[in-house]
């Protein structure tokens, strides 16, 4: 009933009425939390509830002052657009912050898990033991991925980076899991052959 | 936003990306997003991330932001006091007020709203929005 509401209540907002304002803070801040404690999870960051109260005011003075709201298409549904705001209000604020500016642009690789690694590198192929090998064999796993056609990429990516199983995966982009499943298969095998030593 | 490898169409939209997960875009708006989501790890992170923080907030697994506020406890427990301390009642009384004042000017969204009022009745809406710029400057000046 609550999401039946939303078109009004975006429609009072823009005519800046206060109460309709204080229902939507009220209404998604949660969101907003959530939004931006996933988001900075990705990079390793566990924020402060002082960093995010000041993102989430961020948001909030954001949306009134630059008259977001009118930009929104869907007003039937708009969580995925307060989480997606969130999420980008959420890493400017950290890449403004010398100190963190280094978590928030981890290259590709280093987010993958072992296992994973172990999943897409060639048997036979010694695991590097030491900094310098290993930054080149990230490097090397970055481009390898990158290179992929973007359907590959994109499900390669989910399942690496972002741990996502195949059902999810399928879920996520509304094919077959049995699409997802060959996809994947085919990504792997490429970048097997691509980090194959010369 | 990192910046665009060559190929790579300019960031999209918010409402777009929001579009995309909503599953509201059809044909070639919605193939343009995955291709540029599946090339952009920014954008990628942000769409995964929304998709997952709405499936949560949809099952009520949000974070609870509401806290307990010190001012608050403070307020009840001084308002207990007045009365078993009937000596002291009116100070325990006027500290209650005074702490509950200061619980109800201490969340965040009544201070904001409170500002934007008070903005608005006194300078129209261009006052508001300077007020909302320095609130959003706020937060920023103390990096």
């Amino acid at each position: 009933m609550e999401e039946k509401n939303d078109p009004y209540l975006i429609e009072s907002c823009l005519k800046k009425d206060l109460t309709a304002w204080s229902i939507l803070i009220k209404k998604y801040s949660s969101l907003i939390y959530t939004s931006i404690d996933n988001r900075l999870k990705k990079y390793g960051i566990s924020a402060s509830s002082h960093d995010i109260e000041d993102i989430r005011q961020d948001i909030f003075s954001d949306i009134w002052k630059n008259g977001k709201l009118i930009t929104i298409t869907n007003r039937a549904d708009i969580s995925y657009w307060i989480a997606i705001l969130s999420g980008n209000a959420a890493v400017e604020h950290f890449r403004s912050k010398e100190a963190r500016q280094s978590q928030v642009n981890v290259p590709l690789s280093h987010r993958i898990g072992q296992k994973e690694l172990d999943e897409i590198l060639p048997s036979g192929i010694p695991r590097p033991n030491d900094e310098l090998a290993r930054a080149e064999m990230e490097e090397r796993v970055d481009a390898a991925i990158e290179a992929l056609p973007e359907r590959e990429k994109l499900m390669i990516k989910l399942y690496l980076i972002h741990d996502k199983k195949y059902h999810e995966i399928a879920e996520f982009l509304g094919v077959p899991k049995g699409t997802v499943s060959s996809y994947i298969k085919r990504a792997k095998e490429k970048l097997k052959e691509a980090l194959k030593d010369d | 936003m990192t910046e665009l490898k060559q190929g790579i169409r300019a960031h999209p939209k918010e409402a777009e990306l929001a579009g995309y997960l909503s599953n509201t875009l059809t044909g070639e708006s919605k193939k343009r997003v995955e291709d540029h989501i599946a090339c952009c790890n920014d954008c990628l992170d942000n769409v995964i991330s929304a998709h997952e923080s709405v499936k949560e907030f949809k099952k009520g697994k949000g974070i609870a932001m509401k806290k307990v506020n010190i001012y608050l406890i403070l307020a009840i427990i001084s308002f207990v006091l007045s009365f078993v301390f009937q000596h002291y009642f009116a100070q325990f009384l006027t500290a209650t007020v005074l702490l509950g004042i200061k619980w109800i000017t201490d969340a965040k969204s009544t201070k904001m709203l409170v500002m934007i009022y008070e903005a608005w009745k006194n300078g129209g809406e261009k006052e508001a929005s300077r007020i909302l710029n320095s609130l959003d400057k706020g937060p920023k000046s103390r990096l």
